[in-house]
């Protein structure tokens, strides 16, 4: 392959450039130039280009080795430029952003290593190209590069948990995620800082505020960052919420010049801001115990977890609902909430055998309705394989004092209603040792 | 001339669906397809307290300060003229705007504090005394309407304007149906009440609005058969029956597959309901077999059908037997002229048997998961419409404040929301717009009321309406 003095030279020069602004002006936290900064923008949208036409190439030279696909060489040949522009493009204006947009600390100076690091490599490939088998070797190294990059950007950009978030916990443990870090570092949460006032900065603030990226010199991260403030100063009043900074960009109308959380990302919630201003009042302290502070909105409960997720066994549940003729309804949309089993629209279908073959996504059922059905005393053993079980409607059966007996092997059953059953008072005294049993129901009815 | 015809609205709607085939085939979807392919559904949100609820309406509006809202210190304002700080200049209604004096009429009747929660109650309401701590009292209802028509239909559909859905067709297109042979939502209209000042209640009150017409609710008539042509002509069997239907819905499906319009797959499903109805509604209105104790409790009026007593206890049949919204209309509370003489009637028709139901469904365990509700479409004024005397006065429609009670169904019992000044006029704490007790209903039934809604022109219709409601905590348990 021949190629003229002139292009031969580009990609020394494009190494030079990429290497020397960075280098000689870092991030640095300051948040500069209007121009600097739009032009900087452009950063997160350009980069996809070297990403994508850095993936290809590796498919383009592997396809072109089968002979009915040669005509992709010099393909790979035109991507590879391409690629070598745009991997010079990209980083000039990750730069003018890191530069201008108050951004420093690790995960930034990784970040543009790394995309130096592409730029070079993926320079000296487009010289090695057909001369040397070490453009291979180059080549993956680039493919290794720019993927570690281009996760470090993704960070910067979403948040440093943005792909392992949502991460399944088998996943996690195989792949060494652990929230433990993070949990490590977090505030006290028996303090009303830590519990209340963190999380929301956390969640509101710290993507622009924080350890990565500091608009207006301000970190909302630590209690020592936030009582210290910004670039003009402290934000936060202890004791006065009316005069804080922070408290008036956070209450003022969304799309107002100074409000806060900026760049269209969702405003604080009532309750937040409220939080925020109660804390403020109360001296805005970081040692203050988490409920010590009169008329703050109580704290919401982490959902209590029912059953299993009933959408693992989504293809089962249909199969037995279909074969009883039962219903197998979600108490909620929330998967953890469990099942409800209806049978009111035909309850004399269900019956014992019916109990029996449920037992397979028993531990779903939360909320079992027989009132009613062909149920007896017989089959109540069958619902020790519901061992999730909290409510449950025995009404209207033939059951009896015997097997009632059984149900003391519920768990977790709170309500139980033996409305119109034959059931003694002596035989409820089988379940006085059940402990989450709250109610029972024996309105004779007859 | 005959031409298949699509309404533009339904043109549009096809246009839609084609370019979302996946959802149009699960519309079309027979029943044995959907259990086939479970999926879950969209509502509840989160799980609900209560799965079903009945609505003891009383419509015509009761007059808050004669039987909850106790205000001792009208007493000594008998006869005076209502301050005109405490109206603020209000528009009245055209019955007494022309009133020369606005005369303040006490309560004719003693109250009396009742339960460990130690409400005041009215002497006229004995039986509803004795469960104040089963109730989550409101006391600082207020609506935007000032006559029946437009309140009715604010506290039915959450607008003034006709033709929204109510909320028992909401909760049957959100929630669905608990038991496929009764239908979801059922209405039952009781006995007038003699003397009593009744305004009208129509289909409109149940009726789906621009839901499809099989989520309107079925209402049962208050004399002889609930449902008219419930049983088959004789000499018709019940194969007979189905296979005549079998002919007809094949004929609606033609129909159906020609013109296209929706309304006819409702119409097949009516039918069906309809025929799973001859089956299900007898056994559900034979009250043979009742126990000597239902008597006892809900009193020998409750074997009338039609009366308020009887719906009581169709209405806990029905909770038992997976309806999921009951609404009974009483109608009778507009008590624009002798109040002394009409109320009392009014109470003996209501009084014991709201007792009966909310104790019945206790007593059975239906009431953690049941929410009944009593009240009406708004409040009456503390001043007497035309002449007031010892013995007798009336009192107008006023939508600044009115009372209501809810229990059950994850409600707090015992407890006592808002409160209104010493003429029982304006709201002066914790004020409850229809729309937020509402938006609490939804929520108490696991529903978010602003996910549940309908796209209709151009807007994301909700029960809730268009101004932000609240989901009053402070009556959950």
């Amino acid at each position: 392959m021949r190629r003229s003095a002139a292009v031969t030279l580009v990609a020394p020069i494009t190494i030079i450039v990429v290497c020397s602004l960075p280098l000689l002006l870092p991030p640095d936290g300051e948040e500069r130039s209007e121009w600097l900064q739009f032009i900087g923008h452009f950063h997160p949208l350009v980069v996809h280009f070297p990403i994508a036409l850095i993936l290809l190439l590796p498919v383009l030279e592997l396809a072109a080795r089968r002979p009915q696909w040669d005509f992709l060489r010099p393909a790979a040949g035109f991507v590879l430029t391409l690629a070598m522009l745009a991997a010079f493009v990209a980083p000039v204006l990750g730069w003018c952003l890191g530069r201008s947009g108050g951004y420093s600390g690790p995960l930034i100076t990784q970040h543009m290593l790394g995309g130096i690091a592409v730029a070079v490599t993926i320079c000296t490939c487009w010289l090695l190209r057909g001369r040397s088998v070490l453009y291979y070797a180059l080549l993956a190294a680039a493919v290794v590069l720019v993927s570690w990059t281009g996760y470090r950007g993704g960070q910067l950009a979403h948040g440093e948990d943005h792909l392992t978030e949502h991460m399944p916990e088998p996943l996690r443990t195989a792949f060494g995620v652990s929230q433990a870090a993070k949990l490590a570092a977090a505030p006290d949460p028996n303090t009303f800082y830590g519990a209340r006032i963190a999380p929301i900065f956390a969640t509101r603030c710290t993507l622009c505020h924080g350890a990565n990226k500091q608009r207006g010199k301000l970190r909302l991260d630590t209690y020592a960052s936030i009582t210290r403030g910004g670039k003009d100063g402290p934000v936060i009043t202890p004791g006065n919420p009316a005069i804080s900074e922070l408290v008036r960009r956070i209450s003022l109308p969304p799309g107002a010049k100074d409000f806060m959380p900026a760049e269209g990302k969702p405003p604080l919630d009532e309750t937040e801001i409220k939080l925020i201003k109660l804390w403020i009042a109360a001296g805005a302290s970081a040692t203050q115990a988490r409920d010590a502070i009169a008329g703050a909105p109580a704290m919401e409960r982490p959902p209590e977890i029912f059953a299993p997720d009933y959408t693992l066994q989504q293809r089962q549940i249909g199969e037995i609902e279909t074969e009883l003729g039962v219903r197998l309804v979600p108490r909620s949309q929330v998967k953890t909430d469990g099942l409800t089993l209806r049978c009111v629209s035909a309850p004399q279908r269900c019956d014992d055998g019916a109990i029996a073959k449920l037992a397979p996504i028993g531990a779903l059922i939360v909320d079992a309705e027989l009132a009613r059905t062909a149920v007896t005393d017989a089959g109540l053993g069958s619902l020790s394989a519901f061992k999730n079980l909290r409510y449950l409607d025995l009404s209207h059966t033939a059951v009896t004092g015997a097997g009632v007996k059984k149900l003391a092997a519920l768990e977790q059953l709170e309500r139980l209603n033996l409305t119109a059953d034959s059931v003694s008072s002596a035989d409820l005294e089988s379940l006085r040792h059940s402990k989450a049993l709250k109610r029972i129901y024996d309105f004779p009815a007859q | 001339m005959s031409s298949p015809t699509h309404s533009r609205r339904d043109l549009l709607c096809r246009i839609g669906s084609v370019l979302g085939l996946a959802s149009a085939a699960n519309l079309i979807a027979d029943e044995s397809a959907l259990a086939a392919s479970w999926v879950p559904p969209k509502f509840p949100n989160f799980a609900p307290r209560a799965k079903r609820a009945v609505f003891l309406f009383m419509s015509g509006a009761p007059p808050q300060m004669d039987l909850w809202d106790y205000k001792p210190g009208l007493e000594q304002q008998f006869d005076k003229d209502l301050p005109a700080s405490v109206r603020g200049g209000q528009t009245l209604t055209g019955q007494t705007a022309g009133q020369a004096r606005f005369p303040v009429a006490p309560a004719h009747w003693g109250f009396a504090r009742h339960g460990d929660s130690g409400r005041w109650v009215s002497e006229l309401l004995p039986y509803t005394g004795k469960i104040v701590d089963e109730l989550a009292m409101i006391h600082s209802m207020h609506t935007d309407a000032i006559n029946h028509e437009p309140a009715v239909l604010l506290m039915t559909t959450g607008n003034m304007v006709p033709g929204k859905p109510t909320l028992g067709a909401w909760l049957s297109y959100g929630l669905g149906s608990m038991n496929e042979n009764l239908p979801c939502f059922v209405v039952l209209n009781s006995r007038l009440i003699p003397g009593a000042d009744q305004q009208p209640v129509s289909p409109k009150l149940w009726g789906s609005g621009f839901l499809s017409n099989e989520h309107a609710g079925v209402a049962f008539r208050s004399e002889g058969d609930p449902v008219l042509y419930l049983h088959d002509p004789p000499g018709m069997s019940r194969q007979t029956r189905r296979s005549w239907l079998t002919g007809v819905n094949e004929i609606n499906q033609l129909e159906s597959q020609r013109l296209g319009d929706p309304e006819t797959q409702a119409r097949i499903k009516q039918y069906e309901m309809a025929f799973r109805m001859q089956a299900s509604v007898p056994e559900l209105t034979n009250l043979a077999d009742e126990p000597p104790s239902t008597w006892s409790l809900y009193g020998e009026d409750a074997k009338l059908p039609g009366t308020f007593a009887y719906n009581c206890l169709l209405a806990r049949r029905m909770a038992e037997r997976g309806v999921r919204y009951t609404q009974i209309f009483q109608r009778g509370w507009d008590v624009h002229y002798n109040a002394v003489g009409n109320l009392p009637k009014l109470c003996a028709a209501t009084d014991r048997a709201s007792y009966a139901l909310i104790t019945d469904l206790k007593r059975r365990g239906l009431l953690e998961d049941t929410l009944v509700i009593w009240g009406g479409e708004f409040g009456r004024t503390v001043y007497s419409q035309g002449g007031l005397s010892r013995e007798n006065y009336g009192r107008d429609h006023h939508p600044r404040c009115f009372t209501m009670w809810m229990a059950g169904g994850g409600t707090k019992p015992g407890v006592a929301y808002g409160a209104t000044d010493d003429y029982s006029y304006n709201v002066v704490q914790d004020p409850v717009h229809v729309r937020d007790w509402s938006a609490t209903v939804l929520y108490l039934l696991g529903i978010d009321h602003e996910k549940l809604s309908f796209k209709f022109q151009g807007l994301d219709q909700k029960l809730t309406g268009v101004v932000p409601a609240r989901v009053v905590k402070e009556l959950l348990a």
